[in-house]
């Protein structure tokens, strides 16, 4: 009798797994959509707070900036059609694309673009991005609130806009590619976090948060409309799912990480499938320059031979990267002499010795919580072990370890630099230039260094900038302030049914206007 | 009954306002400046210094908590220093995502923990039943997210049943339910055999049996309805503790519920964020509480619910 | 005396019950590995041979061990091919790289063999697993007694007589039962700089209302009970009566509640390291190396599976463990 309840408990127990398991079919993919996965939500949409990357993604689809990056390092027209800057190097005349409009239908004048870039500067809004326009005349007394106007910001018409700078400074023009430069719609400007308020190639369809973004293409848009009808973002957090999503076919295109990189390799199936880009970053060891130990050039020099960053780059990280030599990646110096520190651990213990840390150092490694390949980490602990140098890790939130990093806390920390702008005085300046390295970084400090690099602020491209540019860094290699350990090289899967796809150098090239799906 | 009701909710208050304090007390102590997370790389001193004094970073703690305070009894939760989202916004937002894991899994844990238990009841210190118990006893021991893991990689990767991890359709909230659910399914098993052993051995059980009612309706119309009672307690309270967010399972299968949430935003030092899912996790759970305690009261007045909260 | 009749008696019924004595079998063969870590592991926990990275259980390898001084820790290297001369060691590496290192830095020429694989470091996981074991117990082991500790003296406090101090302690119980454990847990050990010592501190200050509830209950209890008012009469004074008489009689729920917190702890402290919140590398921690699996999880997922056993098996030990002296110490049950 017992037995009828355990075959009614059976049927049961089926029927739901049956249910389950039948609903579970794939969903059929839509050749009007491109889908794509992010590892986290991106902060809003308001370009004054764009300040890392995967929101810098977001706001090139919906807004459109005076100028834009092209596939490499070049600059191109956006909303300015032309532009020229005069023999002082300081004053910019912009003429404005007539037919660009905003979503709504209004047109994009020079008055919004006055209106975009006060906004940034605003002690109001208290945008953390103000750095990009603080070099133009009147920038800091409108800031301080001193003038209600910014001066150097000037309409002659609605189409024409004449932009002055304090000082000569080559990279502004880049400055104005950024995310945070975007164009804003006035009208709008009180929803721009969560409604973009922009003229871009995209319009948002839908933000669910930590879970899915979507796009429609904007159907009126002035310039080069998209090949695809929608864009759609899904938020995955873990690599897992992405990959498993993109194996099943529900996502178009997939960035794959660096250790699934040889399965991915050796696998015929995906053969043609995975393209690689070198990115413009660098990973790198800071340390403290500015007290001991690491203050003593040798001992920052022992810490670089210690460690053999080829066979980790070659193991561990699957060749997804080239070693560093010195903080500018190769794509910005025009020819290069690679020439990389070598692993050496003899060499590192008789500078050891000949610093007088014979019998060894102890100290801290800093590192922030979630950063991406993290796991090199260990590797490195375990060589430095080697030769005498015991390392502890120190992992600590984001903020915590940013804070700790700007009070100049760690002998050591574990951090990269993604490039804002393609240009080697991006992976200057905001590094090693005392003003910087001193107050938030690392405590480097060489005034030929300093002295090199104001000149290339000032200079325009050419081969003296250039030259100069590979001078600094040299410079820099020679006095090791970082461990330079490599250049990112990111690879991503596409489906064969996708084309157009291109990889481009800087994040915020990539609108989505070739991509799509091949005709069915 | 009523004034049993309420006597219960008003002694909760006192335990709400407690976990404010602690929560509050714990903000203070964690390091790291949260305005660092607002700004980008390369930041002004002197926008730092703005930032904290828009957010009353500088004044005295008391009067944090007063302003707080304030606004939490206004409905005000505060806002988000990474997003500028009002916490209370999102956290409806994630709501409706972390209900609808508590249910599932709530559903698989009753089904496969009730049945299991019901038949390791009906044939006491059998091997089966031994089986069964010792099973349960390894469900409760093994890590949740090591489970979360092991069925992401049996089911997702080797045989693409389902997809490993990830937010979608119905066919995510599977592996993830099964991994929340099983700690449940294991307890439920072990509190189901014990309780319709108690209630078998019963008499009026025997005289049932000796009119000779077919041995189901013996057992599902007259033992299990008396079984019941302590089982409905392991529902409540681990129902209230999945409501407010599982974060293990949560964040290896990277489910956007609350619990997530809430272990984003202590990673990231979202004051506002955790200061507000803690206390939002809280009065779930203290509610869930509640509601089992009263269901109690009506069901047997006898009997007191003493169980702790464990790790999901 | 009285009570160690129960606790005979009490053996004896553990010894046959199949369930605990299982449990604590387990206990004792994990206690086992972590006393004679050393002896057992192969090899040290933290060393890494990269070019044997992730290999599937059951893989042999060639190797030189070296060390480059005296006091620095031992290196062991993946070879293909060896040669020696009177002063120094030439060896090529698997990426044909030859190197050549002092005699003296020369120790020996191996073939090592990996038991449970690699992990994404090329470290023996069978060795992390033996020393991992230290971890565990340890973290258990004190976590537990601390939040005894705390539970038992603030439990006979609030139970023994009805005060302020006792109203306030039951409240303020109430309010970390009202807590959602886990992410409490969280909260503390992200407060401070992570180390096993924070976890295990974490551990034992936010575990123990249970255990105060309980003696709460066993005091109050054990307080009506005769022998107790008898004493009274007596005129022992109250702290004595609480010490001397109240405490030996709540010693067997105690003890069971003890051994099931190891568990609980053992647990705890995985989820946090799985988290990142606990021990720093490279200890070998449980969670922490299911942790590290995690990534790999499609190409190696040998490394996230025998932690996972190795802490279920070890929480299950302590559970049977715990149930069996639930069973063999509980009045009621005997009666039956």
């Amino acid at each position: 009798m017992k037995n009828i309840i355990l075959k009614q408990f059976k049927i049961i127990l089926l029927t739901a797994v049956f249910i389950f398991v039948t609903d579970c079919g794939k969903r059929d993919r839509n050749p009007d959509v491109l889908r794509f996965a992010m590892s986290a939500d991106i902060r809003g949409f308001d370009p004054a707070f764009a300040t890392d990357i995967r929101t810098g993604k977001m706001m090139t689809l919906v807004y459109d900036n005076l100028v834009q990056f092209g596939d490499n390092t070049e600059v191109i027209p956006g909303i300015a059609y032309k532009w020229n800057l005069d023999e002082t190097g300081k004053i910019y005349t912009f003429y404005l694309e007539p037919s660009a409009a905003f979503h709504e239908g209004s047109k994009v004048t020079a008055g919004d673009v006055i209106f975009s870039f006060q906004r940034v500067l605003s002690p109001e809004i208290g945008s953390p991005q103000s750095w990009l326009f603080n070099k133009i005349d009147g920038a800091e007394a409108y800031m301080k609130g001193a003038e209600t106007f910014v001066r150097g910001l000037t309409k002659i018409n609605d189409s024409t806009l004449v932009i002055t700078l304090n000082e000569p400074f080559a990279p502004f023009i880049q400055y104005l590619a950024m995310p945070s430069a975007s164009i804003v719609n006035a009208k709008h400007e009180d929803s721009i976090k969560e409604i973009p308020a922009g003229s871009g190639p995209w319009i948002l369809d839908n933000w669910q948060r930590d879970a899915a973004i979507s796009f429609r293409k904007n159907d009126n848009y002035w310039g080069r409309k998209p090949k695809t009808e929608q864009l759609s973002f899904r938020i995955l957090s873990e690599s897992l799912s992405r990959m498993g999503e993109f194996e099943a076919g529900n996502l178009d295109i997939v960035d794959i990480p660096d250790i699934e990189l040889t399965r991915w390799k050796n696998q015929k199936h995906w053969d043609g499938s995975v393209v690689g880009k070198d990115e413009l970053n660098i990973w790198y060891i800071g340390m403290n320059c500015s007290r001991p130990p690491f203050n003593d050039r040798r001992l920052r020099l022992a810490m670089s031979l210690a460690i053999d960053r080829e066979k980790i780059l070659s193991i561990l990280l699957s060749e997804s990267g080239t070693l560093a030599e010195g903080p500018v990646p190769p794509q910005l110096m025009q020819s290069l002499q690679n020439d990389p520190i070598p692993f050496d651990p003899e060499e590192a213990m008789r500078l050891l010795k000949s610093s007088g840390y014979e019998h060894g150092i102890q100290t801290e490694l800093w590192v922030a919580g979630g950063s991406e390949m993290f796991h090199v980490l260990e590797a490195f602990q375990y060589y430095w072990s080697a030769v005498g140098i015991s390392v502890t890790i120190m992992r600590s939130d984001w903020n915590v370890f940013k804070t700790a990093v700007r009070e100049g806390k760690p002998d050591l920390y574990y951090l990269d630099w993604f490039a804002d702008y393609p240009d080697g005085e991006n992976f200057l300046y905001p590094l090693f230039h005392s003003k910087e390295s001193m107050t938030k970084r690392n405590r480097y400090s060489n005034p030929a260094v300093d002295r090199n690099i104001e000149t290339i602020q000032r200079l325009r491209n050419g081969k003296e900038r250039n030259d100069l540019i590979k001078e600094t860094h040299r410079l820099i290699k020679d006095d090791a302030p970082w461990v330079f350990l490599w250049h990112g090289r990111t690879h991503t899967a596409v489906h064969p049914w996708i084309e157009g796809y291109k990889p481009k150098l800087i994040f915020n090239a990539e609108r989505y206007l070739e991509m799509h799906h091949m005709p069915l | 009954m009523i004034q049993f009701a309420l006597k219960r909710i008003w002694q909760s208050i006192p335990v709400i306002l407690g976990v404010i304090i602690i929560t509050f007390v714990l903000m203070y102590i964690i390091p790291g400046d949260p305005v660092i997370s607002m700004v980008g790389e390369r930041f002004d001193e002197s926008r730092i210094e703005e930032l904290r004094n828009e957010l009353h970073l500088n004044e005295p703690l008391w009067k944090q908590f007063l302003v707080y305070m304030g606004n939490v009894i206004q409905g005000d939760f505060g806002r988000s220093f990474i997003t500028d989202r009002p916490v209370m916004e999102d956290l409806l937002d994630k709501l409706p995502n972390t209900a609808m894991l508590a249910a599932a899994a709530m559903f698989f844990a009753v089904l496969i923990g009730v049945g299991i238990g019901i038949i390791s009841s009906l044939r006491p210190n059998t091997i089966l039943d031994r089986g069964i118990m010792i099973f349960a006893l390894a469900g409760i021991s093994t890590p949740v997210f090591w489970l979360g893991l092991m069925l992401a990689l049996f089911f997702g990767v080797y045989l693409q049943w389902l997809p490993p991890t990830g937010f979608g359709g119905l066919e995510y909230l599977i592996l993830p339910a099964i991994t929340l659910g099983l700690r449940s399914a294991a307890y439920l098993a072990r509190i189901t055999r014990a309780s319709m052993l108690d209630v078998l051995n019963k008499d009026y059980i025997r005289t049932a049996r000796s009119k000779r009612l077919p041995e189901w309706k013996v057992v599902l119309k007259h033992a299990l309805p008396n079984a019941f009672i302590p089982v409905i307690t392991v529902i409540g309270t681990d129902f209230g503790s999945y409501l407010s967010g599982a974060v293990l399972t949560e964040s290896i299968f990277g489910w956007p519920g609350i619990g997530r949430f809430a272990l984003d935003a202590i990673l990231k030092r979202d004051f506002p964020v955790i200061q507000g899912t803690v206390l939002f996790m809280a009065i779930v759970f203290i509610c869930a509480n509640l509601v089992v305690d009263i269901l109690y009261g009506v069901i047997d007045p006898r009997i007191r619910a003493e169980r702790s909260n464990h790790a999901n | 005396m009285q009570t160690k009749g129960i606790w005979q008696i009490a053996w004896q019924s553990m010894r046959s019950n199949a369930a605990a004595m299982g449990g604590l079998f387990m206990v004792a063969l994990v206690m086992l590995l972590g006393a004679f870590a050393p002896v057992i592991a192969p090899m040290h926990p933290a060393t890494q041979v990269l070019d044997f990275r992730n290999v599937p259980p059951g893989f042999h390898g060639k190797v030189i061990r070296f060390k480059y001084a005296p006091a620095l820790p031992e290196q062991i290297e993946a070879v293909t091919s060896v040669k020696k001369t009177d002063l120094h060691i030439e060896f090529v590496n698997l990426a044909g790289k030859a190197r050549t290192i002092a005699r003296s830095q020369y120790i020996s020429e191996d073939n090592v063999y990996y038991l449970l694989g690699t992990d994404h470091f090329g470290r023996d996981i069978f060795s992390r697993i033996v020393y991992g074991a230290r971890i565990s117990l340890i973290v258990g082991f004190s976590a537990s007694t601390i939040s005894m500790l705390i539970g038992v003296i603030l439990g006979a406090i609030g139970g023994y007589r009805e005060s302020f101090a006792s109203k306030l302690i039951m409240r303020f119980t109430d309010v970390m039962f009202g807590f959602p454990a886990l992410l409490f847990l969280i909260g503390i050990t992200a407060a401070f700089d992570p180390s096993l010592t924070v976890v295990f501190l974490a551990i034992g200050f936010v575990s123990w209302p249970g255990m105060c509830r309980l003696m709460r209950g066993q005091v109050l209890k054990v307080r009506e009970e005769l022998f107790v008012s008898a004493a009274k009469t007596l005129g022992f004074q109250s702290q004595r009566i609480l010490w001397r008489h109240i405490l030996p009689n709540c010693l067997a729920p105690i003890l069971v509640t003890y051994t099931l917190g190891i568990a609980g702890a053992i647990m705890a402290e995985a989820s946090l390291s799985f988290l990142g919140l606990g021990a720093q590398p490279p200890t070998p921690s449980w969670g922490a190396m299911i942790n590290n699996g995690k990534d790999f999880i499609r190409t190696a997922p040998w490394i996230s599976l025998s932690p996972g056993i190795a802490i279920a098996i070890t929480v299950l030990g302590f559970n049977l463990l715990g149930d069996g002296l639930r069973d063999a110490l509980d009045p009621k049950m005997q009666g039956k």
